[in-house]
């Protein structure tokens, strides 16, 4: 249990983290979400004690970190996977780490086996890839065999390869009943591996949440309609009590909101309106998001309204699980695009949001 | 998540256990250990491509409580001991002889001393009242450059590679760190400096004894071999204070060497009164006085000088200390 209680961080006039409180709970796979700039690195090394909070305070397991006997024991944390000394071997790397905190000798060559290195142990971490490097933190991170365990950004730079590892092993861990705590500023990412949302911007609490509440209140819907009798057919959608926004881009086009799919179409069908398009569409997790954090992005790119071209994670393949029709969301739809539902999709139901159908951890939240 | 995971844990969900309980699960770990090891290497022969050593999906990281099909106890399952000041120096001390810098700095030192005075005690023609053995250890004068620079290169390296942020993650208590790798430093310092000087001490005299004769000098073997091995010790320590203080490699070193030789350089021409002090209190001066004892010099005598060195690595060390505490890495 990681507990963070008005936890600031200020830098001369720049408040980085302001008044953070939360608490990150067992048995789960927490995300830490914000856009770069928003503090979770800053928040994470407080809770190290590498950095001292200017107010508030956190905790691990009710103590200062700095306070416990054998921090490794208790937690484990990845913040930067290039943060050794690239002249010594991976193996000497995390033998000292292992003897600062009476580790056994013999939990090296374990800790080294789980995450594949055991081949390249004898060789200088100064050689290793990206990916390579980061498994090294990961071993250092588990070598206490920790209840807690934190990682920050852990999926940057690695191929797809290494990123399905990474998941895979944070929902094992937090399903073992340990303390997951996982920043990220990709929401597809979190909408993958979290069981529970912490969401900050420009070192401000925006969301403190399950996955699930989330998505449910957070995701908005409507419909695509497109007809040649596009302004009888508004009217009428009006006198029901929907909000109609024409579509500039198509003639003929418009967005309901509030209305579903079934009762436009019977609207329609009862005053004898074609309709060329009827389509439910449902805002992605990373649409969500964005448009929360949007007046918190520190460092914005000269594009009006949206984020860069290629927003997602790219070339990540949807894990195992995720259901296909979220296929183009892992392309990176255009902002304001909104993802095509499944077809037959039962009104209501987030086509874009799997994560209620995810497989969750077999109640082992503690 | 859970469908995935190969082995259904039959004893229902895992549960947490109060945090500190001691691990009862020693022996069970063992058992463990060959599972845990194997696979990731099978893997890679069996199906992933060079290079991609990822355990693949299917593959779940191996949980010691889940493997034997009990309840996960979280935590604590790899049996050892706890943290202390003794742990924290077999660490720094496997920090310090698992880097090159150190082997390479400690091979340069040695040649030097060595390399110097034998080379000296094979082409010099002191004369016969001359000390034999402050002159074989002219190469001290030079490699205390090195034993310095180790020192700086063992805190700051940790800064620039930002291994720093790992080592207080694994060890959160400051000073005690930085008091483990003083004591590491200054003990390799000074086994490594008493072993060089003392051989080249005996060899030196013995091959000036050869070639010249017999010196009538008093030598003092024991201030001159011990006292320049506790002056590396020192001068070192001098440099792991500066720096834990500047925390940079390029300017802490400058700063060390402008301590070292500029009192010698900028000594005879400041004013008579002022220069000659500047000269009596450097550390060049000490190690001069520990090396050849030259009495006529004036200025503090052989022991006074290490100890006034010393001071001066007590301030740059409480002073860097006070900053290590203090200070965000």
């Amino acid at each position: 249990m990681i507990e963070a209680r008005g936890l600031t961080k200020r830098y001369g006039n720049k408040l980085a983290v302001d008044q953070l409180s939360f608490q990150v709970r067992p048995g789960s796979v927490t995300g830490f979400l914000g856009p770069n700039g928003a503090g979770k690195s800053t928040t994470m090394r407080m809770i190290l004690g590498l950095d001292t909070p200017t107010g508030g305070n956190v905790t691990v397991n009710g103590r200062p970190y700095d306070h416990v006997q054998a921090p490794l024991r208790e937690m484990g944390a990845l913040l930067d996977a290039k943060a050794m000394h690239g002249g010594r071997t991976a193996y000497n790397h995390l033998l000292c780490l292992a003897q600062s905190n009476g580790i056994p000798n013999r939990r090296v060559d374990e800790v080294l086996g789980m995450v594949g290195l055991t081949q390249v142990a004898k060789k200088r971490a100064g050689g290793f890839s990206l990916g390579m490097g980061q498994r090294l933190g990961i071993a250092s991170a588990l070598l206490g065999d920790p209840g807690i365990l934190m990682f920050d950004e852990p999926v940057n730079g690695l191929d797809p390869e290494g990123i399905l590892w990474i998941r895979n092993l944070m929902k094992q861990l937090a399903s073992e009943g340990r303390t997951v705590f996982v920043s990220s500023h990709l929401m597809s990412e979190m909408e993958v591996t979290a069981d529970h949302l912490i969401v900050i911007g420009q070192g401000r609490m925006i969301a403190d949440t399950s996955m699930r509440d989330f998505i449910e209140t957070n995701s908005q819907s409507f419909t695509v309609v497109r007809s040649p009798q596009a302004e009888k057919l508004n009217a009428l959608l009006q006198a029901k009590g929907a909000t109609v926004t024409p579509d500039q881009a198509v003639a003929g086009s418009f967005r309901v909101h509030e209305l579903s799919p079934v009762v436009i179409g019977d609207l329609a069908a009862e005053h004898g309106i074609a309709l060329h398009e009827l389509s439910p569409r449902f805002d992605s997790l990373e649409e969500v998001y964005m448009r929360m954090t949007q007046h918190s992005v520190e460092y914005r790119a000269g594009l009006p309204g949206g984020p860069p071209p290629g927003w997602g994670p790219p070339g990540a393949a949807p894990p195992p699980g995720y259901p296909q029709q979220g296929g183009p969301q892992f392309a990176g739809p255009p902002p304001g695009y909104a993802q095509q539902g499944a077809p037959g999709a039962p009104w209501g139901a987030p086509a874009g949001a799997p994560s209620p159908s995810m497989p969750r951890s077999n109640g082992s939240e503690g | 998540m859970a469908q995935n995971t190969p082995p259904p844990m039959p004893q229902g969900p895992p549960h947490l256990p109060p945090q500190g309980q001691p691990a009862p699960t020693h022996q069970h770990m063992q058992a463990q250990q060959e599972p845990v090891r194997q696979p990731p290497a099978q893997h890679i022969q069996a199906q992933q491509l060079p290079g991609q050593q990822f355990p693949p999906p299917g593959q779940q990281f191996p949980s010691p409580g889940q493997q034997a099909g009990r309840p996960a106890h979280v935590g604590g399952h790899i049996g050892g001991g706890n943290a202390g000041f003794g742990r924290v120096l077999l660490s720094e001390w496997t920090k310090i002889r698992t880097v090159r810098s150190t082997v390479w700095t400690l091979i340069v030192m040695v040649a030097l001393i060595l390399g110097l005075g034998l080379l000296i005690a094979g082409l010099a023609n002191p004369k016969p009242k001359d000390d034999y053995v402050s002159i074989s250890l002219i190469g001290v004068i030079i490699a205390q450059l090195a034993a310095a620079t180790l020192g700086v290169l063992t805190i700051s390296a940790e800064y620039t590679t930002g291994m720093i942020r790992t080592t207080l993650t694994a060890y959160p208590r400051r000073i005690q760190v930085l008091v483990a790798k003083g004591v590491v430093f200054a003990g390799l310092m000074f086994v490594v400096g008493l072993v060089t000087i003392g051989l080249t001490a005996v060899l030196g005299k013995a091959m000036f004894t050869s070639r010249i004769g017999d010196s009538t000098a008093e030598v003092e073997m024991f201030r001159s071999v011990v006292g320049s091995s506790l002056y590396l010790a020192v001068i070192g320590l001098f440099g792991l204070g500066l720096g834990v203080l500047l925390r940079h490699s390029a300017g802490a070193i400058t700063a060390l060497m402008g301590a070292i030789l500029l009192p010698m350089i900028i000594g005879p021409f400041l004013p008579q009164s002022v220069g000659e002090k500047v000269m009596q209190y450097s550390p060049m001066f000490a190690l001069g006085k520990l090396i050849g004892g030259g009495d006529g010099d004036g200025g503090p005598g052989p022991w006074p000088s290490l100890l006034l060195i010393a001071v001066y690595a007590a301030i740059v060390l409480i002073a860097g200390g006070i900053r290590l505490r203090s200070r965000d890495v």
